[in-house]
């Protein structure tokens, strides 16, 4: 009976999981929602019934979801961005990441066709593995995908919550598996007590795996992590200065006052490093300009440390004498200046597709049409700017060239008054696992903090024990460089990468083709020979 | 129990003292002595206390436990980031049985009997049935100011942190207490000056 009025009025439900998995990452964050948010979803692709509403319910769920959580969007509209293209922009990248969402939908649904009626064990292995790894392979496509959107990842709630370990195989898209893992369970209860389907077997093998998997990677990191113990470390000031926007003109106020009290007493703790945000030499004109080294020697007198690091625009003149603009980091020390590019740029926001082609174009870039650099290391340093931090491959990459700490710099006051900081620090926690180097994040207006290699994160709060953002404050700690030697405690998905998902994925892919569209054709050919 | 009372930059003086209490400034600090107690600072600018808390906890991870509140304020802090050994220092006046239950409902277990009491007020808190410390030394901060403040004859100013204390250049004695208290007094490279 129950049943049957779920059924009938299932259309009104199909809010219910975007919604859970809405709240399970911020500005709610309530973690545990995403265990179970997917599992009337997954419900939903293992029953049998047209392929065409399972599409549309998965599609409705991800644009959803996505239209919700990114609702930091129009945070823009307020430091000038122009509305009509912020709506567009949200609407059409919801409608861009509930794809996958569709896409997922209609592969899962298309395996148990396939599974459904077959022997036991091909619904055990869809459960365990293929459903888990359809969603993990899909994030992996959509992170990388034309620029990559690497935002979200269902994975990046559980190392949040302090369950990351598995990442140092398998990155944020092992811990997204863990997760369809569960819902996928939890859907195997419910169908067992409704259904009276399946057995308790595919209850006990997921959460054996899961302990296993937890019980392996948890040793493995903190047996590398007891290896930074006795290792070099390094101290470091994190000044969140919280200037204005670039599109607020409104502001007048004295950089160096500010700094000078964000930095004052900082010199008694003795810092080795000083970090600040992305474009904080803006206030300084440019970060290979002598205005913004004067600052930066200011800074290093203040507070005696040995390196600042500080983000800005580069200007350099291209072949044809027009000046190339950069989005870049430098590191300041005593006897020299080192600069990164920034080489993923945000599309629309630090160039427009083709403009180098088109330069009409880039009057449409809100901040200038700027330059890719090239990925190199600041010193000892890998250093990633605004959204960089979360493109797991380009920080891999990094750790690979020898960094033996990571800096991430950004700056969100674009997004001011919204959670948009917190979240994307939420993407960036899991990049010290994955690689085994531990984190330092400034952002201009907030999220602030260190990230141990083991995952735990030490955030700037305020007074009600959250992530200090939109407003002015430093930080002081002490991180862990990793050995000189190199590669001796990097983790092992920054040698591993996505390939071992992404290939497996693959053949799923592949094999689900196979079956799909060349048994029919076989078929087809011996009933032809038959008929001969 | 003997209680010495020290801040950021002195050293633990010699004696066999229970405790060591170490006052962590608001803006900065050298690193404190094992097991110490740390002190909270009685004046923190709005824009620095989530310097300080953060300071807090990393003081935390590192494996300091005990913590002494100087206000409502810190003491919320400290509670807020999960400290559970946790005294009062003098300046959260507790005076009274009302005050002092409530301090200890909030998870207070030791508190510091205020200079500012008189003999009755000190008598009665010897026998509240709190736990509290009475000081033995101190030269009690007499104005505490973020501007200097005006020439006074006999008085000693000096510098700490981000405040200018104004204090007595002898330090006040209480015999038969038994914290000692070296947290305000001018030291060698404050430069104190007679105004």
């Amino acid at each position: 009976m129950i049943l049957r009025l779920v059924e009938k009025y299932a259309c009104l439900l199909w809010l219910v999981p975007a919604l859970l998995l809405w709240a399970a990452f911020p500005p709610l964050a309530e973690k545990v929602d995403a265990l179970f948010a997917l599992a009337p979803l997954l419900w939903l692709v293992r029953r049998p019934g047209a392929m065409r509403r399972v599409v549309i319910i998965w599609f409705l769920n991800g644009f959803c979801f996505w239209l919700a959580t990114l609702s930091w969007m129009p945070a823009i509209v307020k430091n000038g961005g122009p509305w009509p293209l912020v709506a567009l922009g949200l609407v059409a990248l919801s409608a861009y990441c509930a794809l996958y969402f569709a896409a997922y939908g209609f592969l899962a649904k298309s395996m148990w066709d396939f599974v459904r009626g077959r022997s036991y064990w091909f619904r055990l292995f869809a459960v365990v593995v293929v459903e888990p790894v359809l969603w993990a392979g899909l994030e992996i496509v959509r992170s990388r995908f034309l620029g990559g959107f690497a935002w979200n990842q269902l994975g990046t709630v559980a190392v949040n919550a302090g369950f990351g370990a598995p990442a140092a195989f398998g990155g944020v898209y092992i811990l997204s598996m863990v997760i369809v893992l569960i819902n996928g369970t939890i859907t195997g209860v419910a169908e067992r007590i409704f259904r009276k389907g399946g057995t308790a077997l595919e209850t006990l093998l997921p959460l054996v795996i899961v302990y296993a998997l937890y019980s392996f990677s948890g040793e493995d990191v903190a047996m590398r992590w007891k290896r930074y113990f006795n290792g070099e470390e390094c101290k470091v000031a994190l000044v969140q200065r919280n200037f204005p926007c670039v599109f607020d003109e409104s502001a007048a106020e004295n950089p160096d006052e500010v700094y000078s009290n964000l930095l004052g007493n900082v010199s008694l703790l003795m810092p080795d490093l000083v970090v600040l945000p992305e474009s904080a030499m803006a206030e300084f004109g440019r970060v290979n300009g002598a205005n913004a080294h004067i600052f930066a020697e200011n800074v290093r007198r203040q507070t005696g440390a040995t390196e600042v690091i500080a983000g800005g625009t580069r200007v350099e003149r291209g072949d044809n004498w027009l000046p190339k603009v950069y989005n870049s980091a430098a590191l300041y020390t005593e006897d020299r200046t080192l600069f990164y590019d920034k080489v993923h740029l945000v599309p629309f926001g630090e160039f427009i597709p083709f403009d180098k082609t088109f330069p009409a174009l880039q009057r449409l870039a809100p901040v200038g049409s700027c330059w890719p650099g090239e990925l190199k290391l600041l010193g000892d340093y890998g250093v990633a700017i605004c959204y960089e931090d979360t493109d797991s491959a380009q920080i891999r990459r990094l750790a690979e060239k020898g960094a033996r700490a990571l800096v991430f710099i950004t700056n969100d006051s674009w997004f001011g008054g919204s959670h948009e900081a917190v979240q994307h620090a939420w993407q960036s926690t899991a990049r010290a696992i994955e690689t085994g180097l531990a984190v330092v994040r400034v952002g201009n207006s907030g999220v602030t903090g260190v990230i141990a290699p083991d995952g735990a994160a030490t955030w700037l709060e305020n007074s009600h024990s959250r992530p200090l953002t939109d407003m002015r404050g430093t930080m002081f700690d002490r991180i862990f460089l990793a050995p000189k030697d190199g590669k001796s405690a990097l983790a092992p998905y920054v040698t591993l990468g996505d390939k071992p998902i992404f290939i497996v994925f693959s053949l799923f892919i592949l094999a689900g083709f196979m079956i799909k569209y060349l048994k029919p054709i076989r078929k087809t050919k011996v009933e032809e020979d038959g008929i001969e | 129990m003997n209680v010495v009372k020290i801040r950021s930059g002195q050293a633990v003086p010699p004696g066999v003292w229970d405790e060591v209490v170490y006052a962590i400034g608001s803006g900065g600090f050298e690193a404190p002595p094992p097991n110490a107690r740390i002190a909270m600072p009685v004046w923190t600018p709005e824009g620095k206390f989530n310097f300080l808390r953060s300071n807090v906890k990393r003081l935390m991870r590192e494996g300091f436990v005990k913590y002494e509140a100087s206000d409502i304020a810190t003491l919320r802090m400290l509670k807020s980031l999960g400290a559970k050994d946790l005294t009062a220092d003098w300046t959260l006046y507790a005076f009274n049985r009302y005050a002092l239950k409530l301090l200890s409902d909030m998870g207070v277990k030791r508190f510091v009997a205020s200079p500012e009491n008189n003999a009755g007020n000190l008598a009665f808190l010897k026998t509240s049935g709190f736990e509290v410390e009475f000081l033995s030394r101190q030269s009690t901060p007499l104005f505490i100011s973020v501007t200097r403040p005006e020439a006074q004859s006999e008085l000693a100013v000096f510098r700490l942190g981000d405040v200018w204390v104004t204090t007595k250049r002898t330090p006040r004695e209480w015999p038969g207490g038994t914290r000692v208290d070296y947290s305000w007094d001018p030291g060698e490279n404050d430069d104190p000056e007679t105004c």
